[in-house]
Order: C-alpha cells, then structure tokens, then sequence
C-alpha cells in the first residue's frame, strides 16, 4: 500500500517538475538566461529521477507481489517465473507507458548533458520539448492510466501474464521495441528546437547522430526480435504478418534509415537540410501515430492485449506534435533551401536524395495499408489489405533500394567518372551471374530473380570496398598496426557497410523463406513417418508434462538423430487457456518447423509441419546489422561539422 | 497521501534544481554569464 502512495506521489512531483522545465526551458531560451536554463535542466535531471523511483517501486511491487496494486494483479500471479514478474513491469498498459517515459527521461538527461556543444539556447528549446513530451506521458499516468491504482480489497493471487506473453521473447523484444520509439523523440527534439532557434547548420545532426543511432539500432533490433518472437511463439511458419503493429514499428524505421543517410549529405555538402529536419520530425510523428494505433484498438491486429482506453488521449497528443512540427517546418521553409546549384544526378548526394524518395514511398505504401481500415470504415466500407498488397506496391520500391544500395556506396560525391562506371562491373558482375544461375536451377519466380541477385550485388559492392581498403593497406606496407589505424580512421564508414552485408544477409533469408517455403499436414499414429522437402520426420508418441504454470501435452517426432518436441499448453490458473508450443530444428539451410494441431484419442496426432529455407540468415542478419552499427560508432569522437552558410532568419533575435 | 508525498519529494528536488539560483556569485564564479551570447 506503502508503496503505490510513493510511486504515484513520485508521478505527480515528475509531472510538475516536467511542466515547469518545459516552460521555464522555453522562456529561459527565448531570453537567452543562462541561470534559468540551467535551472530547467535541472528540472529535467530531477523528472528523471522521480521517474526512475517510480519504475523501481513499481518493479518492488512486482516482485514483492504486492497486489493492492491493480496492476500488479492484472499482470502477473504467484505461478509466474520472477523473471517473466519483472518483466510485468513493462507488459501492461501502464507498465509500457512507465518505461518509456524512463527511457526519454534518461536518454533525454544524457543528451542534455551533452550538449554544450550545439549552444545554450537550442540545448534549451530541446529540454522544453523533451519536458513537454514527458509532461504528456506523465499526465496519463497520473491521471488517465496510473500502474499505482489501488484495489479496494486484496486479492490472494494475481490473474497473471497472457500465456503467449510467458515467453523468453518477453524479456527482450518488448523493452527493445520499446526504448526505441521512446529514443525517437531525442533527435526530434532537438531538430524542432534547432527550428526553433533558426539553426539550420548541422550541429544538431553531430548532436544527436548517436542518439539517432541509438533509435535506429534499438528498431532494428526490437524489428528481427519481434520477427524472431512471432516466428518461434505464434505457430503459423511465419514470421512477418504486416500487422498494423508491425507497420509502425517499421515505418520510424524506415524514415530514420533515410535520416541517417541523408544527414551525411549535410554535413558533408551543406544539402538536403530540409529533408533531414522533415525526415526527423516524421519519424517521431510516426512512432506517436503507431503508439495511438497500438493502444486505442482502432484497426484490427494481432496484438489486441494492448488495446485501451488512452487512445484519445494519443490521438490529442499526434494532433498537437503534427500542427507544432508542421507548422514549424512551414515557418522556417524560407531558411532550408541548399545553399548551391542543384546536385548532379549521378552522384552520392543524388543518390541519397533517390534513397529519401524511395523510402518515403515505401512510408507511404505501409503508412496507407495500414489506415485504410480506418479511412474507409469512415466511408462506410471496411476494407483490409493484404500480404499481397504490401508485396505489389512496395516490392518494386524495395528492389529499387537494393539496386540503390548496390551502386550509391561506390558513387563518389559530387560527381561520378569514369572510375564509378567501371566499379559497377563487380555488383553488376554478380547480379548477372545470381540471375543465371537461378534460371538454370529452375527458378522461374520474378521476385526470387530479382530479389536474391540484388542482395547478392549489395554484398558484392560491400566485399569490394572492402578488398579496395585491403589493397590501399598493403600498399602502404601492411602490419597489424596500421589496419587498425586504417579501419579506425574511417570506421563509420565500414561499419555501416558491415550493416548494408547484414541487410544482404538479411533479404536473401527472407526471399529464401517467402518464395521456397513448403507445409504439408499430417495426422500420424505413433511409429508413423512422414517426409517434407526431403526431411523424414517420425512420430515417437505421445506424453504429458506437468510444469509450475502450466501443463504439456507433448507429441515428440524424430529428425535423425534430433528429438523435436512440439507442444500444447494449457494453462488452468488461467481459465485453461492454451497455447501451442513449436518445435524448430534450425540449421542455415532449412528449418523444420512443426506444430502440434491437435491430439486424437487413439493416441495419434495432426501436425503441421514447415520446411523454412534460410531463416537462421534473417537473424544472422539482423546481428550482423547491429554489430555493424556498434563497431561503426562505439566510442566515436564527435564527427567535425563543417559550417554551412545561409543562417536562417529568427524572430526571437540573434541565435 | 499521494498530494503529501509529492509535495515532499519537491521539497527535497528543490534545492538541487534551484542550485543555479541558489549559489552566491563566489561559488559559482563570476566568470559566468546570466545571458548567453548566441
């Protein structure tokens, strides 16, 4: 009881200190007093730590069982493992909110704290943006969905975690997933106060570049886990549903992947400036929309356990960041003009501008598959789409990037000579002869014709940038020491080729696994064999488990000498609800994916059984990326910006 | 209960937040400008 008093009064002095840092940030700044602004700051510092008090409280709650807390009650009971307790913490409505506003109010102080760099005044417009995001979440938890709320009359036990929730995945996608939407709203802060202050150069960009990373990684990895956790919890052979859920974790991902390439334009060139502010604003409004989507229920998902009442509340809150951000963007649209004549076509800033509008076009595909059960609901006609519709609108676009992402690291900036035409001959080489070889395999599907060829060409270009610096190595005369310095010097650059490898590493497991995919269903009496894409499976019997939660019905299988176990589970504390169990055998070229469908009283049993080509490569993939982005960065010395003229002109006096 | 807690736990944030304002010019040096120059 103790407790939820110190955790909700610990909300409430957050929420106060949040608001009063937001407006003494924004006057502070706007009057240039250096005392006030850090006395903001410190307010910020101090909403952080009230924030961290409550989520330690709440977590206290969690796994001292504390239930006078309804939260605690309705997420989590005796039964549960104290690992799946903890993390109840972020596995409801209230919990989730809780640890995002954690995650902005720590990623928000470390980027404060470093920010002496971009000067006072934007540093303080980017603390009352950050403040006033805060001081939205920490108003719904006080008032609107509090994770202290206290029950009339304790109950003895709690109901407990959803059963497809009780799951390793649990402990790591969703925090993943998580800290990565909250981690957008750094970079957006500071592009909107660098608005604010009429500071079009690129300090903002060296400021918040590892912050963006930092989201950009977190997605990315929150996007292969939750693959990953679909794949091995949800039973149905896949592992990518386009869910609306799933679309807008993607779409932030999309934009900033687009940001990240875009921004090297204006540090490097002085150009794109208004794409890069409109690319990191449209992020942040993204991960605000899917937040409204996922929590108000509005289109039908997969992931309906998060649906609540708050959804207006998120709906207010998109429509106030939409009307700050574009209004700001409209205001200051004079000012982020390049500053020279047009770039050339052919050349590396062309190709990140293409790269802009080729993922903006996938943003939009994905941005309207997912609102069209809500726009044409309104209309009167409720209408979904598909799989098949996401594969035809953004399938051309997505080749397209691939080709883009073949050819624009070998494009030297400025302007491209004979010298770039001639390299194109490795990833063209290799396109051509992938092509060749699947036509002679057989292949005949245009998508796996085009699709692997141009992954393949990707890895081909990143192999090759990588021999040329081997070459330029050996010629300066080789030795451990000056590979080091070599790699080191240009690091950024080869860890993101390391991520384009991964990405190639990446789609070639996923068009493996979509266009070669086999299932067949059996019903097999135990001794009973049976053969899918030339894997023997044999049915062994059947056995039941009793575990601490719940109980298993076990149907195990032989694959040579491996024991699969593909499992029912049913859990009777919590109504008897049940959850199939999948069996994987996972090797780099197939998995074996088999589920249990159903047991008969004869002793036989229905399963449905997969043959996966290449998925392990989708994960592989994924670590790949992230290894990429962490050798590419960690502990990187800030990137020096090179001043750009053409300051842009601000009403609130000199910046 | 919760109105008390808040109020508490402001009053001990208090000093560190206000610590700009609090400081005398000695200790905070009066190098240190109460405006900024851009």
């Amino acid at each position: 009881m103790i407790l939820a008093f110190l955790g909700a009064g610990a909300l409430l002095a957050g929420l106060v200190l949040a608001g009063f840092s937001a407006l003494l940030s924004f006057w502070a700044g706007s009057a240039q007093n250096v005392v006030m602004i850090q006395v903001g700051r410190r307010a910020f510092y101090a909403t952080a730590v009230m924030i961290l008090g409550a989520s330690a409280l709440l977590e206290v709650a969690l796994l001292t069982h504390d239930f006078s807390l309804a939260y605690v009650v309705e997420h989590s009971d005796l039964s549960t493992p104290t690992a799946l307790v903890a993390a109840a913490f972020y596995g409801g409505q209230e919990g989730s909110l809780l640890y995002w506003a954690l995650i902005l109010g720590v990623l928000g102080s470390a980027s404060l704290l470093a920010s002496a760099k971009v000067g006072l005044r934007l540093a303080a417009y980017a603390a009352g943006i950050m403040a006033a995001i805060l001081s939205f979440f920490l108003v719904v938890l006080v008032l609107v969905a509090s994770p202290f709320d206290v029950l009339q009359i304790t109950p003895p036990d709690g109901l407990g975690l959803n059963p497809v929730l009780r799951d390793g995945g649990m402990l790591i996608h969703p925090p993943v997933v998580l800290a990565g939407f909250a981690s957008f709203a750094i970079p957006f802060s500071f592009a909107a106060a660098a608005l604010l202050a009429g500071r079009s150069d690129a300090a903002w960009i060296a400021h918040t570049r590892r912050f963006a990373l930092v989201a950009w990684g977190l997605q990315s990895a929150g996007l292969v886990l939750g693959m990953w956790w679909a794949y091995h919890v949800l039973g149905w052979g896949g592992y990518w549903g386009w869910d609306p859920v799933e679309n807008v974790a993607f779409m932030p991902w999309l934009a900033t992947t687009a940001y990240l390439h875009s921004s090297q334009v204006q540090e490097r060139r002085g150009r794109l400036r208004g794409w890069n502010f409109a690319l990191v604003i449209l992020a942040f409004l993204l991960v605000v929309f899917g937040t409204f989507i996922v929590r108000s229920g509005i289109v039908p998902s997969v992931h309906t356990f998060a649906v609540s009442t708050i959804g207006p509340w998120f709906f207010g809150f998109l429509g106030v960041c939409l009307l700050f951000s574009v209004g700001l963007l409209a205001f200051r649209a004079g000012g982020l003009k390049s500053p020279a004549e047009p770039a050339p076509a052919v050349s590396r800033e062309g190709a990140f501008a293409l790269q802009n509008l080729l993922l903006i076009g996938v943003i939009a595909v994905v941005l309207w598959g997912t609102m069209l059960p809500l726009v044409s609901g309104l209309l009167g006609q409720p209408r979904v789409v598909g799989a098949a519709y996401y594969e035809r609108a953004a399938g051309p676009l997505f080749a397209a990037l691939l080709a883009l992402m073949a050819a624009g690291p070998l494009v030297p900036w400025r302007h491209a000579g004979a010298p770039f035409w001639r390299s194109l001959r490795w990833p063209g080489g290799v396109l051509a002869l992938t092509v060749a070889v699947l036509l002679v395999a057989g292949v005949r599907s245009l998508p796996a014709l085009v699709g692997i060829p141009l992954a393949l060409a990707v890895a081909a270009t990143v192999v090759y940038e990588y021999a040329r610096a081997a070459g330029r190595w050996r010629l300066a005369g080789g030795g451990w020491s000056r590979a080091v310095a070599m790699v080191g010097k240009r690091r950024r650059r080869y860890g993101a080729y390391l991520a384009h490898l991964g990405l190639a590493v990446l789609v070639v497991g996923l068009a493996a696994s979509h266009f070669w995919q086999q299932e067949k269903d059996v019903t097999l009496s135990p001794g009973q064999q049976v053969s899918v894409a030339g894997y023997s499976l044999t049915y062994a019997g059947l056995q039941n488990r009793e575990l601490t939660d719940h109980s298993e019905q076990v149907a195990a299988m032989t694959l040579g000498d491996q024991t699969l176990e593909p499992a029912r589970a049913t859990y009777a504390g919590l109504g008897g609800q049940s959850l199939t169990h999948v069996a994987i055998s996972s090797s780099p070229l197939a998995d074996v994916y088999v589920v249990l469908a159903g047991t008969n009283g004869d002793g036989s049993a229905s399963f449905r059984i997969f043959v996966n080509p290449m998925v392990s490569w989708i994960w592989s993939g994924g670590v790949i990326i992230i290894v990429g982005v962490l050798l590419g960065n960690a502990g990187e010395r800030r990137v020096v910006v090179a001043p750009v003229a053409a300051p842009v002109r601000s009403p609130v006096g000199a910046s | 209960m919760t109105l008390v807690v808040a109020t508490l736990l402001l009053f001990f944030a208090g000093p560190f937040v206000l610590w700009p304002l609090i400081r005398t010019p000695d200790e905070g040096g009066d190098a240190a400008p109460d405006r900024v120059g851009r």
